[in-house]
């Protein structure tokens, strides 16, 4: 910097709507947040058990104006003091993620500054970036939400390699699945975790899917079986379940897998540094256990705080940074990708 | 002075440049790619044409509906996001009263018909007399088979304009024979030109609408409410 008495602040405008969140963030050098809007849908899609894509799409784009407000003004800043606006293109739901994509395309085109379109995947895992700042690569990141179980190797920003995936539901798709199957609603994980934690979950006896030998993918749709044949086995004799312990023992099943395939992860990998990221990062048990056991190891564990595990746009904010140095822009023809992956 | 107006609610991408009600650049597009990879690069490519920016904007149109659903909110979302940045008013304009403008200069009954799919038509009924359109009736979803009965019994001959007219033209001649009017394609589909114009017209009587509570016009709820609404009622 020549002459230059202060360093830019870098100002970016993050829009998250691919799910049932309308989100909006703004994000300051990529580890500050000034603001994070987030309006939940959870209750209109409740009665339906779900969420449901046209009513999610719908709201987005009543909300989407608002929140975008919202952000701005809690961080104090007008479209004009904005770097870039960035945008969740992928995965989601097709017609959720186009309303934040043509949104933020809108208004980045309107106000002359960079788009950025940044993969929800990423986002969750950078959650850990705007926690911790002091990370240094490589990392090793389990990333678990509604859609996704992945375990990755971040070589450096923006570089992936995935060791493991779920060959058939994520781990929140489970949870949401088995909270339905037991009465508890809609969504399953605080449900499941609120269950669990009045139960005892070495009463109820369900299987661990390991896979191979060495496999880091993961698979929780016999798990989930499970818990439906316990559950119509006990109809179907008449007794009573209890939910608590039943929930509990799911919730054991899930974070013995998660915590198991994690540390062979390590072992296979060599990276010593442990991420948590996504929804159901936010759940206790998975994130106490997880912590136990990389100490036992001598690892280093992060994890980000319960508001920035679910879904957010200051994490999108923050992935957007890196890629703003990086001078990856998205043009105006950016569309959405609702099956994109990682790497 | 200027408006820009946004139609994604078909298949066309219809864009249009008005100043002071008067039509400077139109842009209109029928092809494959979809609205959201073509409208910004389209809007950029019009105002620069033009020979304007965004911030010689005076408001923003858009066709609100009814129409494809994804479409409509492409649009909307477009329209919403430039009229937040630009702090300028945001109008919408229903989809079949800037399709009804086709048919001026044709004396009688206009029908605009939008393909719904489910063997249904967005339309409404106009009367057009010189350069004065009116709408008769109301905005619905129907089969074209009780739409073409109902227009069939009156006596007057009914233009029909809109992207559900190459899926049902047969069935509406069956029915109208002689009655039944169309026009070429460059005539029948929706024109970002008529929402502007119909734009400046209520932009010219102190009328907006806003970017908080403007809405698609979509007549139909979504079909996850539809079949709640079916199961245990109406206001659940
Ligand atoms: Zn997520």
């Amino acid at each position: 910097m020549t002459g230059g008495t202060e360093l830019r602040r870098n100002l970016i405008l993050a829009i998250e709507t691919s799910c049932d969140e309308t989100a909006a963030s703004v994000i300051e050098n990529g580890q500050l947040i000034r603001s994070n809007i987030i309006s939940s849908q959870i209750a209109v899609h409740q009665k339906f058990g779900g969420v449901v894509p046209e009513i999610a799409s719908r709201h987005h784009l009543e909300n989407l104006p608002w929140v975008v407000d919202q952000a701005l003004e809690q961080a104090k800043v007008s479209f004009a003091g904005l770097d870039a606006a960035a945008v969740t293109y992928g995965p989601g739901l097709v017609g959720a993620l186009l309303v934040g994509v043509s949104g933020a395309k809108a208004m980045a085109a309107a106000q002359g500054i960079p788009l950025i379109g940044v993969n929800h995947i990423e986002g969750h895992i950078y959650a850990n970036f705007l926690a911790h700042s002091d990370l240094s690569f490589p990392l090793l990141c389990l990333l678990v939400s509604g859609g996704h179980t992945h375990l990755v190797v971040l070589e450096g920003h923006g570089k992936y390699r995935v060791l493991g995936r779920t060959r058939d539901d994520a781990a929140g798709e489970a949870f949401d699945k088995v909270a339905r199957a037991m009465g508890l609603g809609y969504p399953g994980g605080p449900k499941i975790q609120a269950a669990a934690a009045n139960g005892d979950g070495t009463r109820v006896d369900l299987p661990r899917a390991w896979l191979e030998a060495g496999s880091l993918d993961f698979s929780f749709s016999g798990l989930k079986s499970a818990v439906l044949n316990y559950l119509n086995r006990a109809a179907q004799k008449g007794e009573e379940v209890n939910k608590d312990d039943l929930a509990a023992g799911f919730q054991q099943a899930v974070v013995d897998v998660l915590v198991g395939k994690t540390l062979t992860a390590v072992k296979q990998s060599g990276v010593g540094t442990v991420l948590l990221a996504g929804g159901v990062a936010a759940n206790q048990a998975l994130r106490q256990e997880l912590g136990r056991a990389c100490r036992k190891e001598g690892l280093q564990f992060f994890y980000p705080p319960v508001e920035l595990c679910t879904d957010n746009a200051a994490m999108i904010g923050c992935a957007a940074y890196y890629k703003f140095l990086a001078g990856e822009f998205a043009g105006p023809d950016l569309n959405a990708v609702p099956g994109m992956t990682l790497a | 002075m200027w408006i820009l107006s946004i139609d994604t609610a078909t298949k066309v991408t219809g864009l249009a440049v008005h100043f002071k009600c008067g039509l400077v650049a139109e842009s209109f597009l029928h092809t494959g790619k979809t609205h959201s990879e073509r409208l910004m690069p389209m809007v950029l490519q019009l105002l620069e044409q033009a020979g304007i920016g965004f911030g010689d904007l005076e408001a923003v149109a858009v066709s609100s509906g009814p129409g494809s659903f994804t479409g409509l909110r492409i649009g909307m979302a477009t329209a919403k996001g430039i009229a937040q940045v630009r702090k300028i008013p945001l109008i919408g304009i229903n989809t079949l009263d800037a399709l009804a403008q086709n048919g001026l200069g044709f004396e009688g009954l206009v029908a605009p018909v939008l393909d719904a799919r489910k063997d249904e038509v967005y339309t409404a009924l106009y009367g057009i007399r010189g350069r004065e359109i009116s709408l008769i009736g109301q905005y619905e979803a129907v089969s074209p088979a009780v739409l073409a009965e109902r227009l069939g019994s009156g006596r007057e001959r009914v233009l029909f304009v809109g992207d559900a007219v190459p899926v049902y033209r047969e069935l509406l001649e069956a029915r109208l024979g002689e009655g039944a009017v169309f026009l070429p394609d460059s005539r029948s589909l929706p024109r970002g030109a008529h929402v502007g114009a119909l734009a400046a017209e209520r932009l010219a009587r102190g009328e907006r609408d806003d970017i908080y509570t403007l809405k698609p016009f979509y007549i139909r709820p979504s079909e996850a409410e539809a079949t709640w609404a079916k199961k245990f009622g109406q206001g659940g």
